[in-house]
């Protein structure tokens, strides 16, 4: 050692040796084990209650993205209306200019037509009025014009209006779909509201990327090998957002911030069990408007990206032409699943049709007289009626089975046979209105329905379970009555299972006897469900010195709990055997 | 909490840089209750010539006609006392709420009144070495010194009452000093002196984050946004609370400093003498490694996700910065006869510059991201304390040519006031008695002895802020001392 450098060891030496302040240090615990045979092992606990009042969980949207998948997903938000997205989808097709339309498959493009289809474009070559073109004829007047009549539209109107498609599409292929009808809940499937789509965290978090996979084929019974399978009406989403980088999710609580303090038998280690899941009834106010605030919802959807996709049926299928089964008809496309696309025009015919009033129209010769008449009744039942030798009128039939006629034939211009027309489209850069205001009233509303929903969230935030407690140590807060304070255990319940990185539990729930036990045997329970603190889920034992009791590991392996004395008002000492 | 959230909302890192301040509370052991009782001889003072005038006043050397060199070692043996008086509420140690008023339901009812008296016996040794000579007779006087004008040690039970306020301590404060005193005439000289300051300080106690106020302001703050009463101002209702008080200490801190002193010395007559001598001013700046136990479930596990996680054991470096006060001293002597003497000296000491003391503290572990906390912390403690006198007086007889004897009764006031007194400085208005002997050998060499007894009159305090330091407060100091003094 260098001199200069000796002095101030010295120095040290001396001094700290006349000092001998002792240093804090921290002893590392003994490493947990099982229990030996005959051995008992006590084992403190500590209760601390860190009341947190209006506590503010806010997240950003980065902060959401970071939660597991599966707890994104199963925060679900809101049943989504599509009315709004389908229509506009709808409109922007409709409205392709003429050079964008033209790069569209031929079955798109022919959708595009469809949805542009009016009496004047209409092609009735080939479907029940075809002989009316030869009638229109002889009186003069553009088929066409005979056409519009009938629904009493001009011949440049929409034969079935969009709003109609649009209302359809969204009853029949989307309601058909298996995943908008029903969604997961604790308790089993919980029903979709009709023309909606259940919109999560998730969805938010992930802008819908996983829409292709959720609204794709699916089996209409998933618990059925031969289930028929829908093919699902979204190919592939990209970029659907309506959160702004601004997006804000509060969520004011008051709760026990700390996790419980329990037991794992296996190894007698301390153990955290998270709290929140069993706080989750009482931690929110909904007294308080700002309960729960959603910030950053941006006034307008933006889809970049969007492909839907509607299937035909792969034969041509001719309207009915008679009035009976009513007040249908006898088209066989009545009995098409409610996906494919001459069922969705069928139904949206006669949703056209049940506008039109029932009515006459009179077409005369140039001498005046009356040379056919088209009439339309209130079922929709529509007869060409000829009064000269002018021809053969069509033969009389619902109109909506003269419309998917028309359609059907429009659907497969350029040259598509049947079973080609699958309808296929993208959209790209669509920006759809969005009431916010109404999706946060809703989310608002389904949150205060079932709290639970957030529960999984606020779990992740307050992520605090270390190990695998059996059970744990509770106090009732202080605001119980005063027959209920005093010292309890809690016996695990499946929501108090610790969470792995993606959210899933580490263990499965596989107690077979949960609760404390007056005998080995376990056959006598001591523990109940009895209400503190609003739980009424947890088996639990009031605790006091000299108690003994008995229970039994999710392993099966059994032990025997003594309680000693007290070290503190909210401490506990058990002395643990093997039972 | 804390501490942001995030800042997340709770901040136990600025607590905890916030503790070492508290532990620099053994500066105190300057202030009054445990100065060292002895400097040089029991026969130096301001104006009386011995080597010892290097600290006492170096105007004083200047009359010294020969070399001397002084040498000595002693043993300083305390009794300190105090029982704790828990005159506030307080709520059971294992719960934790942090607002009052607090629920009746965990008001702890053992936590009133008297509690168990607690003392602690320090006993420590003492020396000093002084040196003079004339380098110009009559003239000029060079004087060095190595001696410790300020010395504490504590050792108080660790779970003690007093342990929130110190468990151990140990403060030393050496001088190494060089002077020079110039002999203007027979009636008036001068001198100064100028000091290495080495100080070494060890302290460990129970620091209560529910009386930092970063912690309460990092609770209160967004995210977690909970109203509190941590903090300086913290009620006796949320304080002591088990999990907020967590065993720091402070190990091997060193302190380096220079001050100077300065004096002259007026003799009227042959048989008066005056002194005047001031005392600098002093900036102890001690460095050293702290370490803290955050071993609690609290701290390194339950809050986690809120950004709250210590190590179980967070170490690093601390400085700790406070003043050695500046102090002024008048003294007088006069020859009544070739026998007796009498002389005395008042000082008055201005501790009221002691406000607060500062700390840093720097540990890669102290670091909390996710609250906004880096790795480097400074805080302040306030102190207030008042100035100072103290005031003493000598008789010296000489029955033979070769025996001297003294006798010593002096008073000093206290520092600390009631609100902030506390085990650090168990002080109080001190009685001074001491008796003093000088054998002379030879004309080269002097034997002396001395003892000297301290002892505040017992001090009961009722109005502690915060309840902090009510109680009864005892203290007596006893040093022995001999010392050679060789003529050369």
């Amino acid at each position: 050692m260098r001199p200069r450098r000796l002095a101030p060891a010295l120095l040290t030496l001396l001094l700290a040796g006349a000092a001998c302040v002792e240093e804090v240090t921290v002893t590392e615990p003994p490493p947990a084990s099982q229990l030996t045979p005959g051995e008992v092992r006590t084992v403190e606990l500590r209760f601390l209650r860190f009341d947190v009042d209006g506590f503010e969980e806010e997240m950003t949207i980065d902060d959401v993205r970071a939660l597991p998948q599966r707890t994104l997903d199963s925060l679900w938000l809101l049943d989504f209306g599509l009315g709004d997205t389908l229509d506009a989808v709808l409109a922007q097709l409709r409205d392709l200019p003429p050079a964008a339309a033209d790069e569209l498959p031929q079955a798109a493009k022919n959708m595009r037509n469809l949805l542009n289809m009016t009496p004047d474009n209409a092609s009735l070559v080939g479907t029940k009025l075809e002989e009316a073109i030869g009638l229109a004829g002889t009186v003069g007047i553009p088929p066409a014009k005979v056409l519009a009549a009938i629904p009493k539209i001009e011949v440049t109107d929409n034969l079935v209006p969009p709003a109609i498609i649009s209302d359809v599409l969204l009853d029949l292929l989307v309601g058909s779909h298996p995943t908008a009808q029903f969604r997961e809940g604790p308790d089993g499937p919980i029903p979709v509201a009709p023309g909606s789509i259940p919109m999560t965290l998730g969805d938010l978090a992930t802008n819908f990327e996983s829409l292709a996979d959720r609204f794709g084929p699916a089996p209409l019974d998933p618990n059925d090998p031969k289930s028929p399978i829908h093919p699902g009406f979204i190919k592939a989403a990209r970029g659907i957002s309506i959160v702004e980088d601004e997006f804000r999710m509060a969520v004011r609580v008051s709760l026990n911030a700390l996790p419980f303090k329990g037991v794992d038998l296996g190894d007698l280690s301390v153990a955290s069990v998270n709290s929140v899941a069993s706080q989750v009834d009482t931690m929110f106010d909904f007294d308080d408007p700002d309960w729960i605030r959603v910030e950053g919802l941006a006034e307008q959807m933006v889809i970049e990206e969007l492909t839907m996709t509607v299937r035909e049926n792969s034969l041509f299928l001719a309207g009915g032409d008679a009035k009976e089964p009513a007040p249908t008809g006898n088209s066989t496309i009545w009995d098409l699943p409610p996906w494919e696309f001459e069922r969705l025009i069928i139904e949206s015919a006669r949703r056209t049709t049940a506008a039109i009033t029932p009515h006459c129209d009179e077409y005369k010769l140039a001498s005046n007289a009356l040379a056919f008449s088209a009439c339309i009744d209130e079922t929709g039942w529509t007869e060409l009626t000829t009064f000269a030798d002018i021809g053969n009128p069509p033969s009389p039939s619902y109109f909506w089975d003269i419309l998917v006629e028309v359609a059907q034939v429009r659907l497969h211009d350029g040259g598509l046979a049947e079973g080609q027309a699958n309808v296929e489209f993208t959209l790209r850069d669509v920006q759809i209105p969005v009431d916010t205001d109404a999706i946060l009233e809703q989310i608002k509303k389904n949150f205060e329905a079932d709290p639970s929903a957030l529960a999984s969230v606020a779990e992740r935030i307050n992520d605090a379970a270390v190990g695998d407690a059996d059970f744990y140590y509770y106090k009732p807060s202080p605001q119980a009555p005063a027959e209920l304070q005093g010292d309890y255990l809690y016996f695990v319940t499946a929501v108090d299972i610790r969470k792995d990185a993606d959210a899933a539990p580490v263990r499965p729930y596989s107690y077979k006897s949960p609760g404390f036990f007056a005998d080995p045997a376990l056959t006598t329970k001591l523990s109940s469900t009895l209400e503190i603190d609003g739980d009424t889920t947890h088996e639990k034992l009031k605790i006091s010195p000299g108690d003994a009791f008995y229970l039994e590991d999710d392993a099966g392996a059994r032990y025997k709990v003594v309680v000693g004395d007290k070290p503190g008002p909210s401490r506990i000492r058990l002395d643990i055997s093997r039972g | 909490m804390p501490v942001r959230p995030r800042q997340r909302h709770l901040v136990p890192t600025l607590a905890l840089a916030a503790a070492l301040p508290a532990l620099a509370l053994g500066g105190q052991a300057h202030a009054s209750g445990l100065d060292a009782p002895m400097i040089g001889t029991g026969q130096s003072g301001p104006v009386n010539r011995d080597a010892a005038a290097v600290y006492w006043n170096p105007a004083s050397l200047a009359y010294l006609r020969k070399g001397e060199l002084i040498m000595g070692a002693g043993l300083i043996m305390g009794d300190i006392r105090y029982q704790r008086d828990y005159r506030g509420t307080y709520q059971t140690p294992d719960t934790f709420q942090f607002k009052s008023p607090i629920d009746p339901s965990v008001i702890d009812s053992t936590k009133v009144g008297q509690q168990e008296q607690v003392k602690t016996n320090p006993i420590a040794p003492i020396g000093g070495l002084f040196f003079a000579y004339p380098v110009i007779r009559n003239r000029l006087v060079l004087g060095a010194g190595a001696y410790a004008p300020a010395a504490a040690a504590l050792k108080f039970p660790k779970a003690g009452p007093q342990a929130w306020q110190v468990q151990e301590a140990f403060i030393l404060a050496g001088n190494i000093t060089g002077s020079a005193a110039l002999r203007v005439n027979d009636y008036f000289s001068v001198g100064a002196g100028l000091s290495y300051v080495l100080g070494f300080a060890e302290l460990s106690k129970l620091q209560d984050f529910a009386s930092v106020g970063e912690f309460g302001t990092g609770l209160a703050n967004p995210p977690i946004g909970q109203a509190n009463d941590f903090g300086p101002n913290a009620p006796s209702e949320v304080r002591e609370l088990e999990v907020l008080s967590r065993p720091i200490s402070l190990k091997r801190a060193f302190s380096h400093g220079v001050t100077f002193n300065a004096g002259v010395n007026v003799n009227p007559t042959k048989k008066l003498q005056l002194g005047l001598a001031y005392q600098h001013s002093s900036n102890m700046e001690f460095k050293g490694r702290f370490a803290i136990d955050m071993n609690d479930p609290f701290f390194t596990q339950d809050l986690a996700a809120q950004g709250v996680q210590f190590k179980p054991l967070v170490t690093g470096d601390a400085v700790l910065r406070f003043k050695l006060p500046k102090r002024i001293t008048l003294g007088a002597g006069y020859d009544i006869n070739d026998r007796w003497r009498v002389d005395g000296f008042f000082s008055y000491i201005l501790y009221s510059e002691v406000k607060t003391f500062e700390v840093q503290t720097t540990s890669p572990d102290l670091a909390q991201p996710a609250l906004g906390i880096g790795d480097t912390i400074s805080v302040n403690l306030a102190r207030n304390w008042r100035n100072t006198v103290w005031i003493e007086g000598n008789a010296r007889f000489r029955p033979t040519d070769r025996l001297l004897l003294s006798a010593t009764l002096g008073y000093q006031s206290s520092a600390s006031p009631n609100s902030t007194v506390d085990t650090t400085s168990p002080d109080g208005n001190r009685l001074i008695g001491a008796l003093g002997g000088v054998l002379r050998v030879s004309d080269r060499l002097a034997l002396l002895a001395d003892a000297r007894l301290q002892g505040i009159i017992p001090r009961t305090v009722t109005d502690s802020d915060y309840d902090l330091g009510n109680g009864t407060y005892k203290l007596f100091i006893a040093a022995i001392a001999g010392h050679l003094k060789i003529g050369f």
